[in-house]
């Protein structure tokens, strides 16, 4: 089925950028459209992004700025007036007003780093000089040996010194973000197509032609926020203005929720100072899950690799225990790779500009920390946009509130019970190890989940420690009935993933 | 909010908790009810179609289901009372459970409770098998349901890693159902599983076995197209040049099973890092009073028949707790696993009750002796990790312990040959 649309402005990319610059978009009275290539939102980096969203001015970010600065030295630290750190500040400032309006989980981040060594003792002292040229040195606290042990009990013996702070960054679980924003702008009337991989891009006079597999598109202007494969999206257009784009990757263990509670006592985040080439941490996602991420910035050869490695597992939990002893490998539920993108004009910034050829073309290449940065880039497109003449009118039918789908497992008793008399499938427990009912995956699918990783992330249903032994049969049961499929055509993650191959005795005939 | 009161709640409907169930009820608790998740009980019985079950029991050949109907059957003749589609989401010490339904959230207030929530399987991610992460992957027992209960078959070229049970059943129901296994993969020098399931469903359908070989990466990005396979050290660990590349459309992996006890921790209840299971006494009460457990939860077993005898014990016992009738226990001495025992349970027995300890071996041996203190010594020919072994030491026997042991040590020792 080939479809035929126009649109005021064309988004490439149903991402954590795309998603907030369509919702930004979405409060004018504009034709707007995404194409995804994929059948959900969160397929690429906004799957496997950690779970913080911090200031340009934090302790995080001085961490950032610390590891750049032993790689090359002798490049400015902090400068304030860098795309990065404009954008990173601004948009931690919109990010918790947004966060309530679209009824995105959060919770504030006590991040700890720590030293363990007169290198590392070094490097603490460098990040506190930073935080005091950021202005923020008055949040962040010094700390000795005692009073790190004293606070967190289960730390390495081995730490000398701490930094602490709690204002300036969030813990959040990515893909919520990012669906949060792709449900409002819905709601707002952005039209999303997924599975529609841009196959050519045709430059016309005053707009530009998209051929994708679900159709081709005309429209205005192009945001090109297709992330890992912004590269080869701005090619097409010939929009590439002579930058690429590198990968590099690193592999993260997912642990079990229980942990959480055991390794640390109040603090949700604990880092080394890094060393050349290398990092390492254990941090706490917004429902609980510790995940450990350590290890050099590997090379990533192509936008695919991400599969994970035997030794990088045993590096992570090695990692782990260099910060806190009692970290145990046992308790990893899960393992991914995630890739990192730097364009070569200068890897340590975005790029978000018009094309030199195609001024009604948009790049908006974002490095990391995107979903810090999300909320700020969106409104710093839009405002591109307009100044190239995009006419931005209020709609006054946007609504710029939206409510998640209820978590079942976090409501009061009487939340839960009022939830079963309005719909019974609430009270039908599909995700044993998470806690995830039958009215939370239907909610999902009514939502625009069409594959399991779809429920997954919408739910958490099957991402606790027994990863879908139990509840994996019934999502695909509840999947299937729902949209009207048989479960021989339910996939795990798109096409050519199906789960069930076969029906009982059809190899038989 | 509505709440309940009862003699005994048992949290779980398999057979441990039926079985609970029905020995309860014939001790003379009154009000028995079970908490199962499911739309039926019997647990993963109902899925296991395959016989070989109950012949120490019943003494007889039984399919999974079959057994299963025997339990259930009984238990209702006993009025005993099951709340089926409802999941217990909390319990307390003092014996509360929260657990919701279709109809609501509901608390019950037992005298008793017993835990019988069985166990799940190790998955992929838990053994850390490197690679992409496509389709394809299954646990052997999610498979198994998909095939016995579900009418589906995951895949048409297999291949299996771990030769536990459920894997090696899953191998033999998978070449019936028209698809290929292409190898059962053992990290082990010998096959985890029972000997009877080795003749019965690799050795008779001549599916190979690899010993000391794992799955060193998973290919495929949506759905699996391959493993590949390699030789292992000592450590486990693959030895370079030893690689071989598998076709297959399926991993199945039958690696392990764990207790289910995240309701246990939560409420406080203690667990052996052995077992994974609460620590239990004689009668299976945990160290909070009241609350017992049975079954795959405590320790997981490698025959119905014994998680059935567990169900009891642990029902009469939770039905004397309710009644209020249970005498104080008088001495008590704690076990402990010594020279290649992996686990005893119980943790600890009353000295003037008789005991039945079940334990495992960490290592095979031919001609052993199996060692309890020293008041009884119980020879076997073979013995094997997978197999479990069950010894009853009579309380005639533990009155022979010194007065002031504390601890009795269960040892396996090669005999001696005796010419």
């Amino acid at each position: 089925m080939k479809t035929r649309l126009e649109s005021d402005v064309l988004i490439i990319g149903a991402g954590m950028i795309g998603a907030s610059i369509a919702r930004e978009l979405s409060q004018y009275k504009l034709q707007v459209t995404v194409v995804e290539k994929s059948l959900d939102t969160f397929t690429g980096q906004t799957k496997s992004g950690h779970g913080f969203v911090y200031s340009g001015r934090s302790l995080n970010m001085a961490l950032s700025l610390v590891l750049k600065s032993i790689m090359s030295p002798g490049v400015h630290l902090f400068e304030p007036d860098s795309i990065k750190i404009r954008l990173g500040a601004e948009g931690y400032e919109l990010f918790e007003p947004l966060a309530k309006r679209l009824d995105v989980p959060y919770q504030p981040a006590k991040a700890l780093i720590i030293a363990r060594s007169d290198e590392e003792l070094r490097g603490l002292k460098q990040l506190y000089e930073i935080t005091d040229s950021m202005g923020i040195k008055e949040d962040v606290r010094w700390m000795d040996r005692k009073d790190v042990l004293e606070m967190e009990p289960k730390i390495t013996k081995e730490v000398r010194a701490g930094l602490y702070e709690d204002k300036w960054m969030k813990s959040i679980f990515p893909p919520e973000y990012a669906l949060a924003n792709v449900e409002n702008a819905k709601e707002n009337g952005v039209s999303f197509l997924y599975g529609a991989e841009v196959k050519g891009i045709t430059a016309l006079n005053e707009a530009f032609v998209v051929e994708t597999e679900k159709g081709s598109i005309k429209s205005r202007f192009v945001v090109n926020a297709a992330g890992l494969y912004a590269d080869s999206v701005a090619e097409m257009a010939g929009a590439r203005d002579g930058w690429s784009l590198t990968h590099n990757r690193t592999q993260m263990s997912l642990l079990d929720k229980r942990l959480g509670k055991e390794l640390f006592r109040s603090i949700n985040s604990v880092q080394a100072v890094p060393r050349p080439g290398f990092f390492e941490g254990i941090q706490i996602q917004v429902h609980g899950n510790p995940y450990v991420h350590c290890g050099g910035y590997n090379p990533a050869l192509h936008k695919e690799a991400t599969e994970t490695r035997r030794e990088w597992f045993k590096e992570n939990v090695e990692c782990g225990q260099r910060l806190v002893p009692a970290f145990s490998g046992r308790d990893v539920i899960t393992s991914f790779v995630g890739l990192r993108s730097f364009n070569t004009r200068d890897p340590d910034d975005h790029i978000i500009e018009f094309s030199k050829r195609h001024p009604q073309f948009l790049n908006a290449v974002i490095r990391l920390p995107g979903f810090a940065v999300a909320a700020s880039v969106a409104r710093y497109v839009v405002n591109l946009l307009g100044n190239q003449g995009l006419h931005l009118e209020e709609n006054s039918d946007y609504n710029p509130h939206r409510k998640a789908i209820p978590i079942f497992s976090e409501l009061s008793d009487d939340e839960r019970n009022a939830l079963i008399r309005r719909d019974p499938k609430y009270g039908h427990v599909v995700c044993r190890c998470e806690t995830v009912t039958e009215g939370e995956i239907a909610e999902a699918i009514k939502r625009g989940a069409r594959t399991v990783q779809g429920i997954q992330f919408r739910t958490r249903a099957g991402m606790g420690r027994c990863q879908k032994g139990f509840c994996g049969p019934r999502i695909i049961e509840i999947l299937g009935r729902e949209l009207n499929i048989p479960r021989t055509e339910v996939t795990f993650k798109g096409l050519g993933s199906e789960i069930l191959k076969y029906k009982s005795k059809e190899l038989l005939s | 909010m509505a709440s309940r009161l009862m003699d005994v709640a048992i949290i779980g409907g398999g057979p441990a908790g039926l079985a609970a169930a029905i020995k309860a009820r014939e001790s003379g608790a009154s009000d028995v009810t079970i908490i199962e998740r499911a739309e039926t009980p019997g647990g993963l019985l109902d899925q296991c179609v395959h016989n070989g079950f109950g012949l120490f029991y019943f003494k007889e050949d039984l399919t999974g289901p079959e057994f299963a109907q025997r339990l259930i059957e009984k238990a209702k003749d006993l009025d005993v009372n099951l709340e089926l589609e409802t999941m217990a989401l909390n319990m307390t010490q003092d014996r509360k459970i929260t657990a919701c339904n279709s109809k609501g959230v509901f608390t019950i207030e037992a005298k008793a409770i017993i835990l019988a929530m069985g166990c799940r399987e190790r998955t992929r991610e838990a053994i850390m098998i490197p690679g992409t992460r496509p389709a394809g992957i299954f646990t052997a027992g999610t498979a198994q349901r998909y095939v016995n209960v579900e009418g589906f078959v995951p895949g048409k070229e297999i291949v299996i890693l771990g030769s536990g049970d459920v894997g090696m059943i899953m191998a033999r129901r998978l070449t019936l159902e028209g698809a290929e296994v292409k190898a059962v993969v053992e990290v082990l020098p010998y096959v985890g599983g029972l000997i009877r399931n080795e003749v019965q469903c690799l050795i008779d359908f001549n599916i190979p076995c690899l010993l000391e070989h794992t799955v060193t990466e998973v290919r495929g990005r949506q759905r699996v197209e391959g493993v590949t396979i390699a030789k292992v050290d000592r450590n486990f660990d693959p030895i370079p040049g030893t690689e071989q590349m598998l076709e297959c459309d399926t991993l199945l992996l039958s690696v392990g099973l764990i207790p289910e006890n995240e309701l246990s921790v939560a409420a406080g209840i203690e667990l052996d890092p052995l077992t994974g299971g609460p620590l239990v006494d004689e009668g299976r009460q945990t160290n909070i009073p009241g609350i017992f457990a049975a079954g795959n939860v405590t320790h997981v077993h490698d025959l119905v028949d014994n998680v059935v005898y567990e169900g009891e014990l642990a029902g009469s016992s939770a039905a004397e707790y309710a009644s209020g009738a249970a005498s104080p226990r008088k001495r008590i001495i704690r076990t402990r696993p010594g020279k290649n025992i992996r686990y005893v349970v119980p943790h600890s027995i009353a000295a003037d009750k008789d005991a039945v300890l079940y334990l495992r071996v960490k290592e095979p041996g031919e001609r052993v002796s199996i060692k309890v203190g020293d008041v009884l010594t119980k020879p076997l020919r073979f013995v094997k990790p997978s197999e479990m072994i069950k010894i009853e030491v009579p309380a005639r026997d533990l009155r022979k312990i010194d007065e002031r042991a504390k601890e009795l040590e269960v040892n396996c020792d090669v005999r001696r040959s005796t010419g």
